[in-house]
């Protein structure tokens, strides 16, 4: 799965970049030669007023725009073409690329200069944003990989070890022992999947490549669904729905929004008692679709709410309740798709909320049947 | 046909998939036979005439699917799709070319068989020509003849669509119904590409037959899929 993860990174990566790298030089030099064509036309105008000199400083202003966007050679051609541009139609004798004043040499090496020294610094620039970013990918793959191995190879381990003592004990072991040793790898095989399933969804996410599928949905269907989805996990849980009247249908991709709900009601029973409430509600406030799943559990430690949705963020790592860490920043991701807003807060009177919403939009006109 | 020990064709090129589902069978009285690849399944379709088709969709030679449509061309069998693509596109496409229902690896067997036991029950159904004039799943009650309906002993008035999706869900209950064959039974060929029409009647039919809406207990939803009526 982390070969997959990487893979899927660099070759979008990929298809950003060396696809397009001869197009985009063609169009930096391109770019370059409009900016000293526009800059002679404005001079051109400008010369009416203004000494030649000066009319340099619109060439330079030129090249340092070029020198900022692209990297050093169209920069040097365009303070190159400048040059000869400023020589051959406001250094006087004018329409000649002579100069009679030694002093428009100095302001041809000063245009060549800045070239060179902004559109370098401009690429150091560059270099370090690139820097930053491939810093923060790598991390994110550190810590990727140590989420996999902790929660992929405790499974594991815990299923091999079932399975072997099975096999090499089978008479040995009493039958509730090879009940309870039956139910285990059962379970850690669940667990596994789960984890598997949400790195394959968060990769495919990630990867930008999913097309959102909007069709029109009742709230009332959405939640429904997912509670219908959740009801293994909720089974030991009491759960109410609180609907408002009249809420508008929503235009999302009900598979996605679906599946948020279901994190955060899944969540919900795992880290709350059995036995206390969930409540799923959905208001309409101020023009937007609030959806939220409330829990009497011990809520979250304050000054995490934004961290809850980072990737393998977990309130106690070492918590004993099987997880990914990635169920809310699949939230977020699905949330964002949608141009919705989702957080997390401690409610006043003990326990936690996750509140999702989105803007309502006009409704789908619906002919008679 | 319907022997007490039904013939179940695995379709399934993993070794390891096939001997799990031999083994489940087996110790749930049902028999098997098995194929390992497309062209085997629709041979063996043809020569051993099976009571329910389990069929993977990745197989080595040819999509499942083909498998599937080929197969619709001349039998009724009942097809249980058994894969482990679980995007609901893959689903609706299965179903639409003629699967009867669809369950994901990995997938518990009591799920499985639960499922295998609905499809084989409708095929008997189907076979037998004795199509039931009565529904009944709970506090549910559907008499087909009278369309008359009932919904914890108390009559419900249901519109003339709302009634036709309602059998049209009976006919496959305990299956998945594809939005496009519902919309397409309830509305005709036109409305096909309108399934909000159909989420709004499935809405107002809740509000008749559930006692919580947001927490149905007859009308289950496959978001992206179809609907399910449960049949027990």
């Amino acid at each position: 799965v982390a070969n997959l993860i990487s893979l899927t990174r660099v070759s979008s990566n990929n298809s950003g970049e060396a696809g397009s790298t001869g197009i985009r030089t063609r169009h930096a030099y391109l770019a370059a030669l409009l900016v000293v064509g526009l800059c002679t036309a404005l001079n051109w105008v400008l010369s009416l007023w203004l000494a030649p000199t000066n009319l340099a400083m619109v060439y330079l202003l030129g090249v340092v725009i070029v020198a900022l966007r692209y990297d050093r050679w169209p920069s040097m051609m365009c303070a190159l073409a400048s040059v000869l541009a400023f020589d051959f139609f406001f250094v006087p004798p004018v329409l000649t690329l002579r100069f009679d004043d030694t002093q428009y040499l100095v302001t041809a090496v000063v245009l060549l200069l800045v070239g060179a020294v902004v559109s370098t610094l401009a690429a150091r620039a560059r270099s370090a944003s690139r820097t930053t970013l491939v810093a923060q990918e790598e991390r994110l793959r550190n810590s990727l990989l140590a989420s996999l191995s902790h929660d992929l190879r405790t499974p594991l381990a815990v299923i091999a070890g079932s399975a072997s003592s099975l096999r090499d004990n089978m008479d040995k072991l009493s039958d509730p022992e090879r009940e309870q040793m039956l139910e285990t790898l059962y379970d850690e095989a669940q667990h596994m999947s789960v984890v598997v399933t949400d790195l394959l969804e968060m990769t495919r996410l990630d990867a930008g490549r999913v097309a959102l599928n909007r069709q029109w949905y009742p709230v009332e269907e959405l939640i429904g669904a997912a509670l219908e989805r959740c009801r293994t996990p909720l089974s030991k849980h009491r759960v109410q729905t609180r609907l408002a009247a009249a809420l508008p249908m929503l235009h999302v991709d009900g598979v996605l929004i679906e599946k948020l709900l279901v994190n955060l009601i899944e969540n919900a029973a795992k880290y709350t008692a059995p036995g206390t409430l969930i409540t799923v509600s959905a208001d309409l406030v101020a023009g937007r679709v609030v959806m939220s799943v409330e829990d009497e559990g011990p809520g979250f430690p304050p000054g995490v709410e934004e961290r809850l949705f980072d990737k393998f963020f977990r309130v106690n790592p070492e918590s004993a309740a099987p997880g990914s860490g990635l169920g809310l920043s699949i939230c977020r991701t699905i949330a964002e798709m949608h141009g919705g807003r989702i957080e997390a807060r401690n409610r006043p009177q003990g326990g936690a909320e996750f509140i999702f919403s989105l803007l309502a939009e006009s409704q789908p006109v619906m002919e008679p049947p | 046909m319907t022997s007490a020990t039904p013939l179940v064709l695995i379709v399934e090129d993993e070794p390891k998939m096939r001997r799990v589902l031999r083994v489940t069978l087996e110790s749930n009285g049902m028999r098997y036979a098995e194929a390992a690849t497309a062209r085997e399944a629709i041979t063996k379709a043809e020569s051993q005439r099976p009571d329910l088709i389990l069929a993977d969709l990745g197989l080595p030679d040819k999509d499942g699917i083909d498998v599937i449509r080929r197969t619709r061309r001349w039998s009724s069998v009942p097809i249980v799709v058994l894969s482990a693509r679980s995007q609901e596109s893959d689903k609706v496409e299965a179903l639409d070319a003629g699967a009867d229902d669809y369950v994901t690896k990995p997938f518990s067997t009591g799920e499985l068989l639960a499922r295998l036991r609905v499809a084989l029950r409708h095929a008997s159904q189907r076979s037998d020509a004795e199509t039931s004039s009565v529904f009944e799943a709970r506090d549910l009650r559907v008499e087909l003849l009278q369309r008359r309906v009932t919904v914890r002993g108390a009559d419900v008035h249901l519109t003339p669509i709302e009634y036709r999706l309602l059998t049209s869900l009976i006919k496959k209950a305990g299956q998945v119904v594809t939005h496009a064959e519902l919309l397409r039974e309830a509305w005709g060929p036109a409305k096909t590409d309108q399934p909000h029409y159909l989420r709004i009647y499935m809405a107002g039919l809740r509000r008749k037959l559930e006692v919580d809406p947001t927490q149905p207990v007859y009308l289950l939803t496959e978001t992206g899929v179809g609907y399910r009526l449960i049949d027990q």
